[in-house]
């Protein structure tokens, strides 16, 4: 039980810095189906400059970096250029998907994984498990007490008002972006280098989405987020539960138990999605 | 009145393309006054306006305000001088609170927003000039005219002198109108200056100090409205006379409805249901429904489409509405002119040849054996648009390059060019320009003629008392009020829209 | 002419940022111009370029069909693998069918099986309204596991290490077509068959018609009498049944057997295939030959060069999606 209550915390924790970075895209009207490509791209940074630097504070904070350079990339696409939101954010995951595996292969000599980093350089996953736990309220604080939690309620809700009244949309909307990016990135270095002790290429397996998945679920409000983000983390945690259990002599196959985090996350979306109200200028481009 | 001027046009002219917008318009607006400017849609008073703001450049001519020449290049530095705007659509972001929204942009704060004090300066600031908004309720919870009245403290928040309201009264129910110019009264004497676009002469000789009328750019006169009568406004808005309407032959009740609705409710999740509607609608009948915008009008459009489910009977043409397809609806003369003509009537990229077919594409006429027969349809698109004068009466450009009114007099052609049984016209001359409306009305009018029953959905009550028969109020998903057109008084229609009657 | 244009300009961007990256990673040029020959020249290099367009015709033509109607077709991935395994699954309950019938049924068998795994974005949409980007992603992941479930236990091979299912029965072996030795077949025939049906479809029929009207105006659509979830589902099951359609290429014309992780991510390449496309169905044929090739070109450059892993052909995709998606943007800043 304690078990099972752990290993939920330690695979919730990179849901929930994404599920942030996530929240805060999409209340500035930005819709951010890249969180998957941002969690790739900082969890492999962070590995690389962990084995280069041995210093995990200097790897998250490059993984940030890059997270932010990746989402200040669709901030580009989506707001200077125009494009359409899920265009780039496909655009991003590919190039994410594409970038590590060829770096890796430069750098280390196998594209599919980076070598271990020694333990001594590992980050404590205690610590950012905290740190996750307690984000989401520094969201909440961020973006109903604040100037800027304010306009970017107003980009995402009624960027004409806000425009009008003087603010540039695109410039709190890029803003949203690159904070979001940063904290999602927080969830790729716990991973490669805090809750691993090394980059894989499958690693993130479709964390990004299951993190946008609990935006949409907790209706984009950073405390709902959070125990959406914990639940589905504790879909992650079963398989490993259920690995173990056979009955009758029957194990159950592990593909099947592989599937579960997807299908409850499906099965909360198609049974609750009625009930939940998005930003009302999401996926619009300011022109 | 003061000698000097607070604001003057010198010779402005702006084009757009071939069109001009405004040609060398010259007028001077007053401190301390109400100013109108009245002309129909296309005269150009908007475009001037918007030259005053910020928003366009003027291609000659300058602006003075208080004597010395001013050039803003947006919005934001009209606003640093003291001119602000009320736009006809609001800009208001509807989740947030009023005071949220009054603040959005010019927040006293850099990080942490000081509710309480912002509170205590907004409440002191309505005192000031008169208003009672709560400032804690959120836009969307609020009635429309008090979301202009959110439009209006947010100017007065950012300390402007000279307010432009843009069609201030276009959705307001006419006690909403006399409160908003009580309003407008109260802040002319504490100082500020006003001026109200419009197209309404009412308004103009009620509430205004001067007047400037134009008409095609240009501007006839500006002069003090005192001394002015309705027919020579009039007169000199339009340059010739309103032309008369066909009249009315009337409609008997004795033969069958052609759409009756009995006990209609709405049964999926929605803003605004509708409860317990009885509705009855005749052959050569005229039915207006008024009310106050979102008070489920939408939502009794899309039932009666099918697009939504509901309770209760509801038969079209004798048969319960969703025993039939939309498609044979349509073969036993539905027509439908949506509320919106740009996202719900038209698809702006298609071309016009395209567009006339939408909605018939599974007709035999348009269609056979699943593939389009496209010569028929240009053929047809030709022939419509020339009787019905849309211009440019080119089939294969797209849509979008047609003017408002073309647009809907495309739209129009479409829906009526078969046998007409019964038309759901939803606003059908919103943002047309006077020419199109009197085609507009005297075309319902001919259908009616031809036994064609005509529901009409609109919150212009001049439309709806000039053109109807009998007049349903929509209040809250319900129809609070009916009577024939000919016994109604505007403000008694006022008054049952608001709820004061009940 | 102008999209043509715009693509040169987009590929030599890329081939540009190819030779940078040769460069910097200390690789000897002579690796890309053997890829280059490898891919194009030479009748073994240009058979296996048509060999990777095939797919991509298929998943291009998916993916576009849905933008058509204003939705987004992120699931081909999944749909194929379905495809795939309908047709092992098929072969192993009808072993002896002639080629004449194990063929065509096939196809049926893969378009089914793939249109039944399109249904599910489609109904949850069409009945729920959850948005198909996300349902189409994780129902990817979810036919993932359970295909390489089938692969592992109930259809494997017993007789090799690998992942593999067993075999195909002869009745189920394509022959390659006019380059020997490499395994281009029939349904690159199909693939383009399809792609005129695709665009007769869309362009020319009353179906084709309302399919537009709701991709550039959902409210439209539905005033005018089309009903939305009837459409939606239809248009998925649809896309679902032409990515399908991409495992007969591989399947029975190439290792006439499934192996995990058969697909390099034809369903996600679709994407960028139809964007360069600008979802035209002919326009599609050449813009999966782009990408085949630049599939084919990264294959090779791998085998050719010390360090460059054949992932660099993501990177390429991404940069050509990300500069065709802004043209407009581009052509506004020169205007200025």
């Amino acid at each position: 039980m304690i078990e099972l209550l752990t290993s939920s915390l330690r695979l919730s924790a990179p849901l929930i810095f994404a599920a942030m970075g996530g929240l805060l895209c999409e209340r500035a009207g930005v819709a951010t189906i890249c969180l998957e490509g941002v969690l790739l791209i900082s969890a492999f940074t962070a590995a690389s400059v962990d084995l280069l630097t041995l210093n995990p504070i200097a790897s998250v904070v490059a993984g940030m970096f890059a997270g932010s350079i990746f989402m200040g990339l669709h901030a580009f696409l989506t707001q200077k250029a125009k494009t359409d939101h899920i265009i780039s954010g496909v655009a991003i995951n590919i190039l994410a998907a594409g970038l590590p595996p060829l770096l890796s292969q430069a750098w280390f000599g196998s594209s599919t994984n980076t070598p271990s980093v020694p333990t001594a350089a590992r980050l404590s996953a205690a610590w950012m498990i905290a740190i996750s736990l307690v984000l989401p309220l520094g969201i909440h604080y961020l973006i109903y007490r604040t100037r800027f939690g304010l306009r970017i309620r107003s980009a995402g809700d009624g960027p004409e008002a806000l425009q009008t009244a003087g603010v540039s949309v695109e410039k709190v909307r890029t803003l949203a972006l690159l904070l979001g990016g940063a904290l999602t990135s927080l969830g790729g270095s716990y991973l490669s280098i805090g809750h691993s002790s090394q980059f894989l290429r499958d690693m993130t397996a479709g964390g990004g989405f299951i993190a946008l998945a609990a935006v949409i679920f907790g209706k984009w409000r950073p405390i709902p987020v959070l125990f959406a983000s914990l639940f589905f983390g504790f879909t992650e945690a079963l398989p490993m539960i259920l690995q173990g259990i056979s009955w009758k002599g029957i194990s159950i196959p592990v593909q099947w138990i592989q599937t579960l985090p997807y299908l409850l996350t499906i099965g909360i979306l198609v049974t609750t999605i009625g009930s939940a109200r998005p930003p009302r200028a999401i996926g619009s481009n300011q022109n | 009145m003061n000698t000097s001027p607070l604001i003057e046009f010198k010779s402005i002219s702006k084009r757009f393309g071939s069109l001009h917008a405004n040609e060398q318009v010259s007028f001077a607006i007053h401190q301390h006054s109400i100013h109108g400017v009245i002309g129909e849609n296309g005269a150009g008073k908007s475009t001037i306006m918007k030259i005053l703001y910020g928003l366009l450049k003027p291609d000659s001519g300058e602006v003075l305000l208080h004597g010395h020449s001013i050039c803003f290049r947006n919005p934001h530095e009209a606003i640093t001088k003291g001119i602000g705007m009320v736009h006809q659509h609001f800009m208001l972001v509807p989740s947030l609170t009023v005071w949220e929204n009054v603040i959005l942009g010019l927040e006293p704060n850099r990080f942490q927003i000081d509710r309480n004090g912002i509170l205590e300066k907004l409440t002191s600031l309505q005192k000031i000039y008169g208003f009672s908004l709560e400032l804690t309720a959120r836009i969307e919870d609020l009635s429309i005219g008090e979301q202009q009245q959110v439009e209006i403290l947010k100017l007065l928040y950012r300390e402007a002198n000279i307010l432009i309201l843009d069609e201030p009264t276009a959705v307001l129910t006419p006690q909403e109108v006399t409160l908003l110019f009580e309003k407008l009264k109260t802040l002319k004497e504490q100082g500020k200056t006003i001026i109200v676009i419009t197209h309404k002469l009412k308004e103009i000789l009620n509430y205004t100090n001067t007047v400037t009328v134009m008409r095609g750019g240009k501007v006839i006169t500006t002069q003090e409205t005192a001394g002015l009568s309705e027919g020579l406004l009039s007169q000199l808005i339009m340059g010739r006379e309103r032309s008369p309407l066909p009249k009315r032959k009337g409609f008997s009740e004795d033969s069958q409805p052609v759409l009756q609705l009995n006990n209609l409710s709405s049964s999926s999740q929605s803003s605004k249901p509708l409860k317990n509607l009885n509705l009855s609608l005749y052959p050569g009948q005229i039915l207006g429904i008024a009310g106050i915008e979102g008070q489920g009008q939408q939502e009794l459009v899309e039932i009666i489409c099918q697009a939504k489910p509901f309770t209760g009977s509801a038969f079209l043409f004798g048969i319960p509405l969703n025993s039939s397809s939309a498609y044979s609806k349509r073969q036993s003369g539905f027509s439908l002119i949506p509320p919106d003509r740009q996202k719900e009537g038209l698809v702006l990229n298609f071309s016009s040849a395209d567009n006339f077919v939408l909605g018939h594409q599974r007709e035999k006429r348009f269609e056979s054996r699943g593939f389009l027969r496209e010569s028929k349809v240009l053929s047809f698109a030709q022939t419509l648009m020339n009787r019905f004068d849309v211009r440019p009466a080119e089939p294969s450009l797209p849509v979008k390059a047609l003017s408002g009114g073309n647009q809907q007099k495309l739209l129009i052609a479409r829906e009526t060019s078969s046998k007409v049984n019964f038309l759901l016209a939803c606003h059908p001359t919103r943002g047309v320009d006077i020419g199109s409306i009197e085609f507009i009305h005297s075309h319902f009018l001919k259908l009616a003629e031809g036994d064609a029953s005509i529901l009409l959905v609109s919150s212009d009550l001049d439309e709806l008392l000039t053109i109807t028969d009998s007049i349903a109020v929509l209040r809250e998903g319900m129809i609070v009020f009916e009577s024939p057109t000919s016994q109604i008084s505007v403000k008694e229609l006022g008054l049952w829209m608001t709820g004061a009657k009940t | 002419m102008k999209q043509l244009f715009s693509v040169s300009i987009a590929l030599l961007v890329s081939l540009t940022f190819l030779v940078l990256l040769l460069f910097f990673m200390g690789e000897d040029l002579n690796a890309l111009s053997e890829a280059l020959q490898h891919t194009f020249l030479n009748r073994f290099g240009l058979g296996y370029t048509l060999f990777y367009t095939t797919p991509l015709i298929f998943t291009g033509l998916s993916v576009a069909l849905c933008f058509h109607a204003g939705l987004f077709n992120i699931g081909a991935e999944g749909q194929l693998l379905w495809g795939a395994i309908a047709i092992v699954a098929f072969s192993r309950y009808f072993p002896n069918l002639p080629p004449w019938s194990a063929i065509p049924l096939s196809f049926v068998v893969a378009a089914l099986a793939g249109s039944l795994w399109g249904f599910l974005p489609g109904y949850f949409k069409a009945k729920r309204g959850t948005h198909e980007v996300i349902t189409t992603i994780l129902l990817n992941f979810i036919a993932l596991s359970c295909v390489n479930y089938l692969i592992l236990y109930p259809f494997k091979n017993p007789e090799s290490q690998s992942a593999e299912t067993s075999v195909l029965p002869a009745g189920y072996q394509l022959q390659t077509l006019w380059f020997p030795t490499t395994p281009v077949n029939v349904s690159l025939i199909i693939a383009i068959a399809v792609a005129i049906a695709v665009y007769v479809l869309l362009f020319r029929t009353s179906f084709g018609f309302e399919l537009r009207t709701m991709g550039q105006s959902p409210r439209a659509a539905v005033f005018s009498g089309v009903l939305l979830s009837q459409r939606t589902l239809a248009v998925f099951m649809i896309s679902g049944a032409l990515a399908g359609l991409v495992a007969t290429n591989d399947i029975l014309g190439n290792e006439h057997k499934l192996i995990e992780g058969f697909s390099p991510g034809y369903g996600f390449t679709g994407i960028a295939v139809a964007l360069l496309a600008r979802n035209h169905p002919i326009g599609i044929i050449f813009s999966s030959f782009l990408f085949g090739s630049l599939q084919n070109f990264s294959r090779e450059l791998e085998f050719f060069s010390q360090n460059i892993s054949k992932e660099v052909s993501l990177i390429l995709q991404a940069i050509l999606i990300i500069l065709v998606s802004t043209r407009d943007f581009w052509q506004r800043r020169r205007l200025k």
